[in-house]
């Protein structure tokens, strides 16, 4: 028990900062709930944010059509859902949904790269965008009562169990992180940080177990009626299961990309025409890209309609693959973490930026508010801009690039000495 | 004392990462011909280019008439006084004859007229063929149009590279008569040659090139009396 | 007789589509055969263009002058545009087109923000501007024709530029062999900022004159972006002279799709794309 303990361990040693951030996603509901409110949707961003940086990150293929397949396993989505399909199949039925489209967008690499490339993603799209909207329903709403609400007892307590274990985890490894610090100093900042964190993430388990075991009692005691039920724990349910699905979808690509096959996508993005003299097929590791984008981007979809139920034309303009691009391309292209994270920035902005906007409309009245919600994009659409120009590895990407030189130096100071 | 117009130091150039040239430095004077001569994949080219401004050096110096010109923009370069014959795809095959020698010309627009048919009469054969896209011309023509296009411009400095190539041997004595009439009129050329055996006649100083460097320089006349280092840089016997 | 006027206005229409389209692409295809830089934004130049265009012609009711400013605005963003946006970037082509195509999803709000109900070009007295012609038992706008004349005389114009000016020579020059103009001297970066503006003025007068016809609707820019991104695909990107002819062949059949088997118009504009990445890669016209 105790070697597999601590082979877990060892393997969460070299990501206490993943766990971390984790465990505090577990928790945070408990914590901010308004907050944890907003988080679902952008949870999914994220996710839709990493898979478009499979595609353009990994496989250097400038694609901007990537709404289609988040859009369409939205839509199909929504149809199996309103019509009483199980979650987990959905999400499976909407997966495989953007694989096809996705492999579909993809086929034309064989023929044309590049900017012809990039315009006929653009046309493709487009297509289907129209395509949909002169054929098909444009709204599909879907019933709240379909995403299934954890009423079943067991359900919430092994969720409130898998919580639990995932912040004892998080725990130990900062224990043996601490443990394989050398430098004093560095030590002692660090436990400190830890003990921080650790009692933040273990209270929260507290808070969620205890708020379990009262919502167990009520529930035994009939107090609860189903309405008050689902209404306390819908929000829950949008926020578990888009966080977990990105966490998998994480997990997922993080496998394929640390894997050899990573390392040939790379090499492909770098330089394709010696990737081809090599011995490569080209082509066919982007199709791969694709392939894999695709099942993520089409997992979005089911996890946007968990969020907000209901599917519009909205989910397959333009503006969606915008927020794939700039999330990735904000985070990083190329490093999937920063995706991640970008993602979570773009969705956030968007909302923040709407706030403020919307208080501008009394400073300036001549804008009706139509106008005023397009500002958001537009001054995303600037930011965007300025990144690429100044910043083309993203934040993350720099990092990672520059940020060894200022990590040497806080380090350096942290120990005492030269590193 | 002629002045030099020309003045290399040091010069080090990469291209895709490879060290090209390491540290190449050589002269040339004022209304001499001087020839770059050396093995396939010395660095020759990529010395002319660098002079030329298209690459630019990471260490080094570049002296034109007295001026500084290392990392000037090629355009710059080129108005100060210096023509180039790049050795293949060295006129633009879409625009016709005429158009190639009008972009090529630069210096007021009366001129124009008068050096076109200076060169013309250098170049019979161009005149004839005006009109023609440049891409239709054989590859002797081709060659005459771009030394045509180099001199159009009435250069201090005109640097050829490989200009004998692939040309019969009708075409050889002509691109050295015409090299033979630029000396005679003052001009300053710089050569970079294979074909030693073709120009001995009118070289003035040779600078042979090997492993991105300058490894030897010689007077014509010691070159032509010592076969055996010909045969060591360029790997053929004279 | 029904079927003829049919047809006849279909073609009609199909002619001043095409000259519409070339007017959008010409500047593309000029700048991307010189700069290797293709312009998404392009053709949001082309919409802000009519938008300019009309909202100075609803004010001024001069024709002249609305016509002037989207020009005047046009060689100033293009001038902008390739200084601070496309020149940094230069060699890095994903960069280039990730950040054009941020331009151009920048322009498009911008253009829905500040005329977020489209503007129309209103009626006028004008013949020319407003009129219309009686042809084999069918009415069409005068101003057609006006078009398919501006359109060929643009043609004209480039064609006369291309081949009989020095500059005209550079810009050929500077599109076949970039290296080598350097070597003769020509200062390639000019060219570039020159070119470019001259490029994106382009597209601006092309939606200015076109805003007659199709007005400024909010669905203008969408349309017309990706019809402008076929045509340099079909003809050949980097030819005027291919955008010309390939701007014939979609704006016709473009057109005769939506009068004669309209539920296939959403997609014929792609058909045609796929068509000819197919049989033809670099372009049916291409090639020079």
């Amino acid at each position: 028990m105790k070697t597999i303990f601590r082979e877990l361990s060892t393997g969460a040693k070299s990501s206490v900062t993943g766990l971390l951030l984790l465990s505090t996603a577990l928790v945070l509901p408990f914590y901010a709930r308004t907050f944890s409110i907003k988080m679902p949707i952008l949870y999914v961003w994220a996710t839709f944010a990493m898979s478009y940086d499979i595609i353009l990150g990994f496989g250097g293929v400038p694609s901007f059509g990537h709404a289609a397949p988040f859009g369409i396993g939205v839509f199909v989505s929504a149809l199996l859902l309103s019509r009483g399909v199980p979650l987990l199949l959905v999400y499976l039925a909407a997966a495989l949904t953007g694989l096809a489209v996705n492999l579909s967008m993809g086929a034309p690499c064989y023929r044309v790269r590049g900017i012809y490339y990039a315009i006929l993603t653009l046309a493709i799209a487009e297509m289907i965008r129209v395509l949909i909207e002169n054929t098909a329903q444009t709204t599909v709403a879907v019933t709240v009562g379909a995403v299934p609400e954890f009423v079943s007892e067991h359900v919430l307590w092994i969720s409130g169990l898998m919580v639990n274990f995932m912040v004892i985890l998080t725990v130990y490894s900062f224990i043996e992180d601490l443990r394989s610090t050398r430098p004093r100093r560095f030590k002692a900042l660090k436990a400190v940080f830890y003990i921080l964190a650790s009692a933040v993430i273990v209270f929260g388990a507290y808070r969620l177990t205890v708020w379990t075991y009262s919502l167990h009692k009520s529930m035994a005691a009939g107090i609860l009626g189903y309405r008050e039920l689902v209404r306390t724990l819908s929000p829950l349910n949008r926020y578990y299961i888009s966080l977990f699905v990105m966490v998998i979808s994480y997990l997922f690509l993080r496998r394929i990309v640390k894997s050899p096959v990573g390392s040939i996508f790379l090499s492909i993005r770098e330089n394709p025409s010696r990737a081809e003299v090599i011995g490569y097929n080209v082509f066919r590791y982007q199709l791969l890209s694709f392939a894999i984008s695709g099942l993520i981007a089409g997992a979005c979809g089911a996890s946007y309609i968990v969020c907000i139920p209901t599917a519009t034309l909205e989910v397959l303009t333009a503006d969606k693959t915008f927020i794939a691009l700039l999330g990735a391309v904000i985070g990083g292209l190329g490093t999937l973490v920063g995706p991640l994270f970008g993602g979570i920035l773009v969705g956030f902005l968007r909302d923040y930026l709407g706030k403020i906007i919307q208080n501008l409309h009394s400073v300036v009245p001549s804008l009706t508010v139509q106008q005023l919600q397009l500002l958001p994009t537009a001054v995303l659409g600037i930011l965007y801009i300025l990144i690429v120009l100044f910043l083309p590895y993203g934040f993350l990407g720099t990092w990672y690039l520059r940020g060894v030189s200022i990590k040497r130096k806080v380090k350096s100071f942290l120990m005492g000495r030269k590193v | 004392m002629t002045e030099e117009i020309l003045q290399v130091d040091g010069v080090h150039t990469y291209v895709s990462g490879f060290h090209i040239l390491q540290g190449a430095s050589f002269n040339v004077k004022e209304g001499s011909t001087t020839a770059i001569l050396g093995r396939n994949g010395v660095g020759k080219t990529t010395l002319l280019k660098t002079i030329i401004g298209i690459l630019k050096p990471r260490r080094g110096r570049i002296i034109f008439k007295g001026k500084d010109i290392t990392g000037l923009p090629s355009h710059e370069i080129i108005n100060l006084g210096i023509s180039f014959v790049a050795a293949e795809r060295a006129i633009f095959g879409s625009l016709k004859v005429e158009e190639n020698l009008r972009i090529a010309f630069k210096g007021r627009k009366e001129d124009y007229p008068t050096l076109l048919e200076k060169v013309f009469s250098l170049f019979p054969d161009l005149k004839r063929l005006e009109n023609l896209k440049a891409r239709n011309l054989s590859g002797g023509q081709q060659k005459m149009l771009a030394i045509a296009c180099g001199i159009i411009r009435k250069p201090d400095l005109l640097i050829m590279d490989e200009p004998s190539e692939g040309l019969s041997p009708v075409f050889v004595k002509k691109v050295v008569d015409i090299v033979k009439e630029l000396n005679e009129e003052g001009a300053t050329v710089l050569l970079v040659e294979q074909n030693f055996h073709a120009f001995k006649g009118i070289i003035d100083k040779c600078y042979l090139m090997d492993k991105g460097r300058i490894a030897y320089e010689a007077d014509a006349e010691e070159l032509l009396s010592r076969p055996e280092i010909i045969s060591q840089y360029l790997g053929v016997s004279a | 007789m029904p079927g003829l006027s049919l047809l006849i206005s279909a073609l009609i229409d199909g002619v001043s589509r095409a000259m519409t389209l070339f007017l959008i692409s010409s500047g593309l295809v000029i700048i991307f055969g010189l700069m290797d830089v293709f312009n998404l934004a392009h053709a949001t130049f082309f919409a802000l263009g009519a938008y300019l265009f009309l909202q100075f012609y609803l004010s001024t009711s001069c024709f002249l002058i609305s016509l002037a400013i989207p020009i005047a605005v046009g060689i100033l963003i293009g001038l902008f545009v390739e200084r601070v946006l496309i020149r940094p970037l230069y060699g890095k082509h994903i960069m280039q087109l990730l950040l054009t195509m941020g331009l151009m999803l920048l322009l498009l709000q911008i253009i829905q923000i500040a005329w977020p109900a489209g503007l129309y070009f209103p009626e006028t007295e004008n013949r020319i501007l407003s009129g219309m012609l009686e042809i084999a038992g069918t009415r069409v706008r005068i101003y057609k024709f006006v078009l398919v004349c501006v359109g060929l005389l643009v043609y004209l114009v480039i064609d006369l530029f291309m081949g009989r000016t020095r500059f005209g020579a550079m810009l050929r020059a500077g599109t076949e062999n970039r290296e080598l103009a350097r070597a003769f001297g020509i200062n390639i970066e000019l060219l570039f900022t020159a070119s470019f503006a001259f490029g994106s003025a382009l597209a601006f007068m092309g939606g200015a004159l076109i805003s007659p016809l199709v007005h400024a609707t909010i669905e203008l820019p969408t349309t017309f972006t990706l019809m402008a991104f076929v045509v340099p695909v079909v003809g050949g990107m980097r030819s005027y002279k291919g955008a010309f002819y390939a701007s014939l062949l979609i704006g016709v059949i473009d057109r005769l799709v939506a009068y004669y088997f309209s539920w296939l118009s959403f997609a014929i504009d792609l058909i045609i794309m796929i068509v000819v990445l197919l049989i033809k890669p670099e372009g049916l016209f291409g090639g020079e």
